[in-house]
């Protein structure tokens, strides 16, 4: 697989947007002018069988009746071929755009060295799909733009050199036809904005309600998430109706003003062809390109209402690709010995004066009493915060100062909730097959998955769904323990690594460990007995101080420890 | 647990589909016969220009027969772009109204069949179906209502008046106009058999984009930790880049299909402009005539490429609709379970279970609960505790026995699901009118005040999938203060304090006790702690409840329990 390297993120939403035409730049080359040909071929339909009728029709002419329809095949030709690959070069533009943009977005949301806010997926998920295509739509709006204001500047040098005064009308009448549509287009935005929101919203839940159905039957409780469902669904069905009835007055406006227009320049053209200044066949010209215009108007005045969606969804990139990465991040590489992990008086807001070494061979179990010495605790670990003083080192080397690569490769923070991820069993114990057989084999037995993976019988090809949803909580455990373990880091953490497992599978799996990692140093996160039976040192910390630390059968001999970690 | 055969749940066929979306439609049908009375008025005030156009081409060559003047026809034109703005909005609102109203009532319907629907249905179905069928199918529906409906509908009006206004001008230009019709319907159909495929497999691209993305970001720390954020880039890049080589595909052919669009827009106008010729050749016709004859035909190509385009949205769209009444034609799940006694709230004879055929997971249990007794059920993973408790609460039908038991009784298990709501909601899903005070008394009671209270926005905090993400102790933690708050008859348990291993969250365990205190309960634990105060502890192993007493006389049995009590502790 290919390595992806982002961009350098734009830092402002003008920047984003310039950098769409600049990137694209070979395609808009060549999908503007063949768009503007396009747009000029099509203006020029209207004037071809205006002058057809003219010459051939009214004189009644055979030959020029020949020559304009050989005048209209060839105008065909051109505005067909201009199009197709006008608009080819057009779409190809905001295809490789959108994708540009999703992969950049996707780099960013896994950037190694992580990002500082939290971003809900769901978030990001829409930044990826839909904002990224809005974005790279403004190609389309500018093509489009410039393709219809050259067929207009055309088609009115055109009706000029026919008489002053129906050109004029149509110059003056046609940018007011499109500004007055504008009026209803922040209406439309609005309510097109709310609509879709609400819409997206109510399916959200009734997604939401189905993934946890066996929740609701075990509360008998489906008629309540109906009801609140249809609450959602009622919103949502309002909020549509108020976009199409504002939908259908922006159309009807653009219909209805368009017409308007065309009966005004069919008035003024008529009288100016009964006074004689026009001939009958530009009087047909004028009322067919008149009607022409129709499209073109509506289209043109939606413009606006779509490129202030292209500004709102490209700051909203902007914005997420310039969160900052963590800060733990140093530059160093790691120097002499890597095998043990020291805690030298580490403080943080929620742990105090925390010292320990786990070196190689050594099992360090860690109990603690508050959720929030926890994360701060794995929070100092991955070097995701610095702690306030004192220094974690690997080997010698503060983490503060290695880069997230050189850390992750000594040390490995395995987190609590197992993440599987689709493949087969094998990709997900293994992602980089550095396992060979008998190896694989070991890590299975260690993290006790035997009884569901029978690698003999060519299990390690089933598919794990995403999320890894055909197995159980207790499975899931240990596929990510056999993971964290089948990578052999030279210091590994764990965090509860067993607790959807059951006590007789979690003493093996704890006396598995002792075994497995014999020569590397590991350091539990846990208050379960099977682990701390294993630990060659407890330590158990309670509002982030040490309490007490020793073998867990001479702590046993305090109450309090006893109390905390009785089941 | 799933079943090995995969039964997605119905697809309805074309007249049921037809049948159901009428009776959907039928309340809002005064919305309906106004929309079709507009669009009629639409139809006939928009060929009304060209009519009028060709008429003042004819006073202005002089070979009128018109006793009227150039400006009483552009006052025509002026009063049919009244008619024409004011009927296309109203008629787009009162379409919007009605198929929005029948939507919502039908996507309301299509969930609360879905969730009336068994477990077991639906499993057999596989979630991925359902989900797709509330979910895409919905959208599906909506988006092709929102935007391919109307210009359809509006476009299909244009069309047949245009042919209306042709014909009433001379049937010979009618005739010329409508040559081309085999020419697009020809060009559509080679279209439709090459993109149809594509536009599928686009679907399918998108979906496993979106998937790949959402299940990389929840997984981002490991990705992080075990340095495979390179790789879960490059699918996302790859799965990315797959979808726009198939988008661009369409594209290509749709491309070609506007091609064969212009052609016969180009044979069209010819063949109108050879028969005005003729006709006015052989004084059959006026130029006007024929000046209107390509002014009819030439407003008629962008009606004619919204309808060839929207087929496929109106395609797509008739298919979703099919897969939701499909779902409506399922039969919701009946309950099997008799009620009990005033004694007891739970009384299991003689129950088996096969989740297939020939492999029987529970051989013939039986189990009573009284009134207020707590009863444990240990074992060996594999054991049936799980498929017992799911019997026992209703969600799992067994495949024969008794079950006798109480409507008010409540399931929690270990695969707890934080619903996309506020905690406050989350929480009153299991008792919908309690007030707020009622919900922090359950949280007080559960020991999860504290961080609920310490939260910015405290119970009205939005939690799931969009707001923010609670760990999985805390999770439990709500799960547990719906039973505080129900306090129902029987309470059942499933490894519902799987995370009270982890550090801090002991306070589970505590809040498990405090939850079922005063009710009854059947508590599946591989936590002894749990088991232990229980007033009878069951001990299941395959299939069997092989030992059952109180802690200390299991404990003095020495055999099953012993050997599990001892690993744990």
């Amino acid at each position: 697989m290919s390595k992806y390297n982002p961009p350098a993120e734009p830092q402002t939403t003008g920047q984003l947007l310039r950098r769409v035409f600049k990137r694209q730049g070979k395609y808009v080359l060549i999908g503007f002018p063949l768009l503007s040909f396009w747009q000029v071929g099509e203006a020029l339909v209207p004037i071809t069988v205006a002058a057809a009728i003219d010459n051939a029709i009214l004189p009644i002419d055979h030959a020029q009746l020949l020559l304009w329809i050989g005048i209209l095949a060839a105008n065909f030709a051109f505005l067909s071929f201009s199009y197709r690959f006008g608009g080819r070069a057009g779409f190809r533009a905001v295809q490789a755009e959108a994708h540009e943009l999703r992969s950049e977005i996707a780099a960013k949301a896994l950037s190694p060295s992580g990002i500082t806010e939290e971003h809900m997926p769901g978030e990001i998920l829409s930044l990826a799909s839909s904002d990224s295509e809005i974005v790279a739509r403004v190609i389309r709006q500018a093509g489009f733009t410039i393709g219809t204001s050259l067929a207009l500047i055309v088609v009115s040098v055109w009706l000029l050199s026919v008489d002053l005064l129906v050109g004029l009308v149509v110059i003056l009448g046609t940018p007011l036809m499109v500004f007055i549509t504008q009026f209803l287009a922040p209406l439309v935005a609005k309510r097109v904005d709310a609509q879709q929101t609400t819409t997206a919203h109510s399916s959200g839940i009734a997604s939401d309600f189905v993934t946890g159905i066996r929740p609701l039957k075990g509360m008998s409780t489906e008629a309540e998430a109906s009801k609140r469902y249809r609450e959602h669904s009622q919103t949502a069905a309002k909020a549509g109706i108020n976009m199409v009835k504002a939908w259908g007055a922006l159309d009807g406006l653009g219909a209805g003003l368009s017409l308007a227009f065309l009966a005004f320049v069919a008035a003024v053209a008529g009288s100016r062809a009964m006074s004689g200044d026009i001939t009958a066949g530009e009087f047909i010209a004028v009322v067919g390109l008149s009607q022409f215009l129709a499209e073109p108007i509506r289209a043109l005045g939606e413009l606006t209402a779509d490129f202030a969606a292209a500004w709102a969804s490209s700051s909203r990139i902007v914005r997420f690709l310039n969160t900052p990465a963590l800060s733990g991040q140093g530059r160093d590489l790691p120097s002499a010995d890597t095998s043990s992990l020291v805690f030298d008086r580490v403080t943080t807001p929620e742990i105090r004066d925390l010292s320990l070494i786990a070196g190689p061979g050594a099992i360090i179990a860690i109990v603690v009493s508050d959720p929030s010495t926890v994360s701060s605790l794995l929070n100092v670990l991955s070097a995701k915060k610095a702690p306030e003083a004192g220094q974690i080192l690997i080997g010698r080397n503060d983490i503060a100062k290695l880069t997230f690569a050189a850390r992750r490769k000594h040390m490995i923070v395995a987190p609590h909730r197992p993440d599987l991820f689709e493949g087969s069993l094998l990709d997900t114990i293994d992602p980089d097959r550095q396992l060979k057989e008998t190896e694989l084999h070991k890590v299975l037995e260690a993290a006790a998955c035997n009884d569901f993976i029978d690698s003999e019988r060519g299990d390690l090809a089933r598919r794990v769904s995403a999320m890894g949803t055909s197995f159980s909580g207790g499975q899931r455990q240990r596929l990510a323990l056999a993971r964290a373990l089948g990578r052999d880091p030279e210091i590994l953490i764990l965090h509860e690594p067993t607790s959807s497992v059951d006590a007789v599978t979690e003493d093996h799996i704890a006396q598995n460990i002792r075994e497995y990692r014999a020569n590397r140093a590991t350091i539990i996160i846990t208050s379960s007995p099977p682990f701390l039976r294993q630990a060659d040192e407890v330590l158990w910390l309670r509002e982030g101080a040490v309490m007490a630390r020793g073998k867990h059968s001479d702590l046993l001999h305090s109450d309090d420890y006893r109390a905390e970690v009785a089941r | 647990m799933s079943s090995t055969s995969y039964a997605i749940l119905p697809i309805a066929d074309f007249s049921s589909t037809a049948r159901t979306a009428l009776a959907f439609l039928r309340p809002h049908r005064s919305h309906l016969l106004a929309a079709i009375a507009l669009l009629f008025l639409l139809g006939l005030a928009g060929i009304i220009s060209p009519y009028a156009l060709g008429a003042m081409v004819d006073i202005v060559t002089g070979a009128s027969a018109h006793s009227r003047g150039i400006l009483w026809w552009a006052f025509a034109i002026a009063a049919a772009a009244l008619v024409v703005g004011i009927s296309s909005w109203l008629s787009a609102a009162q379409l919007g109204i009605a198929t929005n109203s029948a939507l919502a009532s039908l996507r309301e319907s299509v969930l609360s069949r879905t969730l009336s629907l068994d477990i077991e249905r639906i499993e057999a179905a596989g979630i991925g179906d359902v989900l797709s069928r509330v979910g895409d199918d919905v959208r599906q529906l909506q988006q092709s209502l929102e935007q391919a409906l109307p210009t359809l509908v509006q476009a299909l009006i244009t069309i047949s008046f245009t042919i209306v206004g042709l014909a009433t001008l001379d049937w010979r230009l009618a005739l010329a106009g409508l040559s081309v019709v085999p020419l697009y319907t020809w060009s559509m159909h080679r279209h439709l058999k090459v993109t149809g495929p594509r536009y599928r497999a686009e679907r399918v691209a998108q979906g496993v984009r979106a998937e790949k993305f959402v299940s990389s970001i929840n997984g981002a720390n490991t990705l992080r930790e075990f340095d495979l954020t390179q790789n879960a880039v490059s699918d996302v890049v790859t799965a990315s880049e797959h979808t726009r080589s198939i988008a661009v595909s369409i594209f290509d052919a749709l491309t070609r299909l506007f091609g064969r669009f212009n052609f016969a827009e180009f044979v069209g106008l010819s063949v109108i402009l050879v028969t005005g010729f003729l006709l006015v050749r052989f004084d059959l016709a006026t130029a006007g005539a024929a000046t209107a004859a390509t002014l009819f035909f030439h407003r008629l190509f962008n009606p004619i490429a919204a309808v060839l385009l929207t087929f496929d949205e109106v395609q797509s769209a008739g298919a979703s609709l099919t897969r939701l009444v499909g779902v409506l034609q399922t039969s919701p799940a009946e309950s099997t379970v008799e009620h009990t006694t005033a004694e007891l709230v739970l009384e299991l004879a003689n129950l088996r279970h096969e989740y297939r055929a020939d492999d029987e997971v529970l051989h013939g249990v039986n189990l009573s609960i009284k009134r207020g007794q707590h009863i444990a059920l240990v074992g060996a993973t594999g054991a049936g505790k799980s498929t017992l408790a799911a019997i026992a609460a209703g969600t799992v039908r067994a495949t024969s026995g008794t079950v006798r038991t109480v409507t008010d009784r409540l399931l929690v298990t270990q695969e707890v699901h934080v619903f996309a709501c506020t905690i406050k909601e989350n929480i009153t899903l299991a008792k919908p009118n309690a007030s707020d005070r009622e919900v922090q008394i359950a949280l007080e009671k559960v020991e999860a005040w504290p961080w609920v209270s310490a939260l910015a926005q405290g119970l009205d905090t939005r939690v799931g999938h969009l707001g923010v993400s609670l760990t999985s102790a805390q999770a439990q933690h709500l799960a547990l203060a719906r039973i505080a708050l129900r306090a129902p008859q029987l309470t059942i348990l499933d490894e519902a304090t799987a995370e009270a291993g982890s550090a801090g969250a002991r306070s589970l365990d505590r809040g498990a006790r405090q939850a079922i205190k005063g009710s009854a309960a059947l508590i599946v634990a591989h936590r002894l702690s749990q088991a232990r105060a229980a007033d009878l502890i069951l001990v299941m192993n395959d299939g069997h409840i092989v030992e059952q007493g109180n802690h200390e006389e299991l404990l003095k049995l020495n055999g099953r329990y012993a050997q599990l009590w001892q690993a744990w502790e």
